[in-house]
């Protein structure tokens, strides 16, 4: 008896629980609901909680996040007006303004996501085409038109996006900007071989600093070897005329008998080893040889 | 003889069939689920593998039966007379048994292992995909959902006929356990797909943890128990493994059914069980209960020390104050709900680069294995990288939660948005001679009112600037420039070192000369003044007898000229050829 009552009480508190699934649902806070019945849109419900509505196959609950959503666009390769290839990505922020809409012509964010990014490349490219590639990237200030190129596209997606999918798209943001491939090969070959420039000319500056300061020392070492020179004869000249003096006077006291000293030095000095000598016979000392009283005679 | 060849030829058959047909089928499930995303299918088509293979080794060992019954009926109806008979019946006997003992379970010891790899490898490949791919009502999916239907009904029909034939057919319980264990999972994946189909994507995804959780049971009871037959098993003449969780499971009355094979497996009883008797009289008040004390705990909610939460009720935000750490009470789920963050943790994500490398060396010239945000410069001619770490926390949780799906991505979207507005305006030495501090102060605070404009409900608690520099294609360049200063500075220092040497060494030379001069200028001196005194001394003693020290003198120094040299003496009477006189003048040499 108590397992049939356990047994009813479990039936009919499952059936009680199926049907409330199925005749209600939970709409949370940030979520969007379109009730359809049939397959026809019947209410959009934006407020959160507790809503009734007929069970499947009569009426069906699509859920929709109604809270703003970022998205990533494709990058884009495009022409500025001055015929300059550029990359942007940009991004975007959206959300669901007419469900039911939203719905019909989307189905989901995925969907939806992919549609925008089709109207803002089409957008960007249109845009892009009417500003210089100094309006993305300059260093002077007042050429950039960055906000003026995120309004103008935003401007060009907003209704459309309103009109045709039920999305208010927020905000267009430029992400990223950059060269294609190709560009960018030879903007790091340029930056390369500005970056061997600015080597190359270190090094040249250092042999230059190097060559100045072996120049100075060559004069240094120069200017002290002169310098050395220039003081030595000078005290040779010194010690020449302190010669010449003391010879001077030794020859005043007896010029005569210093001269022929003097002969004899030199005589002395010239003869060497391989020296020959001639004389005559009655030449002194060999006349002594000639001389009738000689010894040897 | 002709009995059991006939019976067993047609397992045989059956068998082989068996693993051709559910390899097939295995295959073409695996490819459907593959083709259409579907998670459950492909674990079906797995299964229905697994199936194939064990038909294929069960095909095995009756060959090997039929050959071994064979053998022996010719033992029985003949003499032992040839020895050749003798030994190749014994060889057959042999390689049935090592074959029952060893080769069938660890076939089947691979094969589940195997079993539970692809499991993962399929939960891996789609377990992200299940709940984002909730598609709408879909014909073809209550389609395929209806032949997965039609499988599990096949799969029922063969593991009938084997539990039928298991008297005749020892293995028969066991296929029929798997057989049956594929129509359990074709069934729930039939009709996971069909809710999917019908619109309830979210009742399929736990379909499929629930599949999961069966073939991985499945799996492990049959690893286990061919373990156990490969370091245990008697030599049986049988394939059969017992296995007891897969009969429960398997089972309609489960209890009943793990008693049944227990008892007959074991031998044992535990029906008479007190303990056990018990257990099975409260079996479903116990469930019950279980169901409602679990149930009942949805009305308690414990937030962690780093988080808030956030009560919904019917999934309305009840208040703007959240539910802070500790524990709260609230209506039973699924009246109230919620949802937990980490408000007080401070989080972080890259810009630039992502490192997943827990020591995080910033090297910006060695290659960082991923690639670097590279942006354009004013100039329009070069690059650079930025990378840079944002730590930030939840400030506001009910902006946080209802302004944007992902607010932290659309923060991340703005830093980026941010760097491209400052850097489109400087050049890239500027840019590098920047104060970098100022420069992550400002980004923060530009980040902050962003945040704040757009209600991320996020607070930039700080902005760290990893590093500003070149591209890393132009670290070698980069390297080469520090390389050429330094070399700058190597020549300037290696010029000084000559010249520190150079000119010491010309002082010295310097000196010497005025020394020697000095020197010089002495001795010549001190030589004069030696002649000198001489001269005088000579003159004094000229000047006492002057033509005799004359003289002498001459004499003295005619000695010293004349000695040890040639003297040619000639006689001036003598008179050759007109009064000339020849000499022969010519040096000789040695010896001559």
């Amino acid at each position: 008896m108590n397992k049939t009552w356990i047994r009813w009480i479990l039936g009919v508190a499952l059936i009680l629980v199926i049907l409330l699934y199925g005749f209600t649902f939970v709409l949370y806070e940030g979520k969007i609901a379109v009730v359809t019945r049939f397959g026809a849109p019947r209410l959009a419900v934006e407020e959160a909680g507790l809503h009734w509505k007929l069970p499947w196959p009569f009426e069906k609950v699509f859920l929709f996040d109604g809270r703003r959503h970022y998205c990533d666009t494709s990058y884009v390769e495009t022409l500025t007006k001055d015929k300059k290839n550029v990359i942007l990505q940009t991004y975007l922020i959206w959300s669901v303004n007419d469900p039911i809409r939203f719905l019909q012509s989307t189905g989901s964010q995925e969907s939806a996501e992919l549609q925008l990014n089709s109207m803002i490349l089409n957008a960007k490219n249109g845009v892009l085409g009417k500003y210089d590639f100094s309006a993305l990237v300059s260093t002077n200030q007042d050429e950039l038109k960055l906000k003026e190129i995120e309004t103008e596209i935003l401007s060009d997606v907003k209704d459309v996006a309103l009109e045709s999918y039920g999305i208010t798209v927020h905000q267009i943001g430029l992400k990223r900007l950059g060269l294609p491939e190709a560009n960018i090969i030879y903007v790091f070959g340029q930056m390369k071989a500005e970056r061997l420039q600015y080597a190359s000319k270190f090094r040249a500056e250092g042999q230059r600093d190097a060559s100045k300061i072996r120049n100075e020392a060559d004069v240094e070492v120069a200017k002290l070897k002169a310098e050395g020179m220039s003081t030595a004869a000078k005290i040779t000249g010194e010690a020449e005329a302190e010669v010449a003096k003391i010879y001077a006077e030794a020859y005043a006291e007896n010029p005569e008998f210093y001269s022929f000293l003097r002969k004899l030095q030199s005589l002395e000095r010239i003869l060497n080893y391989n020296s020959t000598l001639i004389f005559t016979n009655d030449s002194a000392p060999f006349d002594v040889f000639s001389e009738p009283n000689g010894v040897d005679e | 003889m002709s009995n059991i060849k006939l019976t067993n030829e047609k397992y045989s058959n059956i068998f082989l069939w068996s693993f051709v047909g559910s390899g097939v089928l295995g295959g073409l499930i695996i490819w459907i689920g593959l083709c259409y995303f579907n998670f459950s299918l492909t674990l079906v088509g797995l299964f229905q593998c697994f199936i194939a293979w064990v038909s294929l080794f069960t095909y095995f060992i009756l060959g090997f039966r039929l050959e071994y019954l064979i053998s022996k009926t010719k033992d029985i109806g003949q003499d032992i007379d040839q020895e050749e008979e003798r030994k190749k019946s014994i060889d057959i006997k042999e390689k049935f048994q090592s074959y029952t003992k060893r080769d069938y379970p660890l076939s089947l010891l691979v094969v589940s292992i195997l079993g539970l790899f692809g499991e993962k490898f399929i939960f891996d490949k789609f377990q992200y995909y299940t709940l984002s791919n909730q598609s709408s009502l879909n014909t073809l999916l209550i389609f395929i959902g209806s032949g997965a239907i039609v499988i599990s009904f096949l799969n029922l029909l063969g593991a009938n006929w084997f539990e039928e034939e298991r008297e005749r057919f020892k293995e028969g319980k066991m296929f029929s356990q798997f057989l049956r264990g594929g129509q359990r999972l074709a069934f729930l994946s039939g009709l996971a797909v069909i809710v999917k189909g019908v619109g309830f994507p979210k009742i399929e995804y736990y379909l499929v943890y629930v599949m999961l959780v069966i073939m991985g049971i499945i799996f492990l009871e049959v690893a286990f128990c061919c373990s156990l037959k490969l370091f245990f098993g008697k030599k049986e003449e049988s394939g059969t493994i017992n296995f007891y969780i897969l009969a429960a499971f398997l089972s309609a009355k489960p209890i009943t059914a793990l008693f049944d094979s227990l008892e007959e497996n074991m031998g044992v009883s535990f029906r008479s069980s007190w303990i056990i008797g018990f257990f099975r009289q409260s079996f479903l008040p116990l469930i019950l209960i279980m169901i409602l004390i679990f149930w009942g705990m949805t009305g308690f909610v414990q937030i962690q020390p780093e988080e808030q939460g956030i009560l919904y009720r019917f999934g309305k935000i009840q208040s703007r104050e959240s539910l802070l750490p500790g524990i709260h009470v609230k209506w039973l789920w699924p009246i109230e709900t919620v949802q937990k963050f980490p408000v007080y943790k401070i989080q972080s994500f890259t810009v630039g680069y992502e490192n997943n490398d827990e020591s995080r060396d910033y090297l910006w010239t060695m290659t960082h294995g991923v690639d670097e945000y590279k942006l354009l410069l004013g100039d329009g001619k070069e690059l650079v990288s930025i990378n840079m770490q944002v730590f930030y926390k939840i400030n506001d949780l009910c902006d946080y939660v209802l302004q944007f799906d992902n607010p932290v991505e659309e923060l991340k979207a703005e830093i980026y948005r941010i760097l491209l507005q400052e850097i489109v305006a400087i050049n890239l030495d500027n840019l590098l001679s920047r104060d970098r501090v100022s420069f992550a102060q400002m980004i923060a605070q530009s980040l902050q009112e962003k945040s704040d404009d757009q209600r991320l409900g996020l607070e930039v608690v700080k902005v760290a600037l990893i590093g500003i520099h070149p591209p890393i294609e132009l670290g070698k360049e980069y390297q080469d420039i520090v390389s050429a200063k330094i070399q700058k500075n190597i020549y300037s220092i290696n010029a000084k070192k000559d010249t520190e040497y150079n000119i010491p060494i010309a002082e010295r030379y310097r000196d010497q000369l005025i020394k020697k001069a000095q020197v010089d200028g002495i001795d010549r001196w001190g030589a004069v003044i030696y002649e000198v005194e001489n001269i005088r001394s000579q003159v004094q003693a000229y000047s006492s007898a002057p033509e005799f020290y004359k003289e002498w003198k001459w004499l003295e120094t005619f000695e010293k000229g004349v000695s040890n040299k040639k003297i040619y003496l000639v006689d001036e009477k003598q008179a050759i050829n007109n009064g000339e006189i020849w000499l022969d003048l010519r040096i000789r040499t040695e010896g001559e």
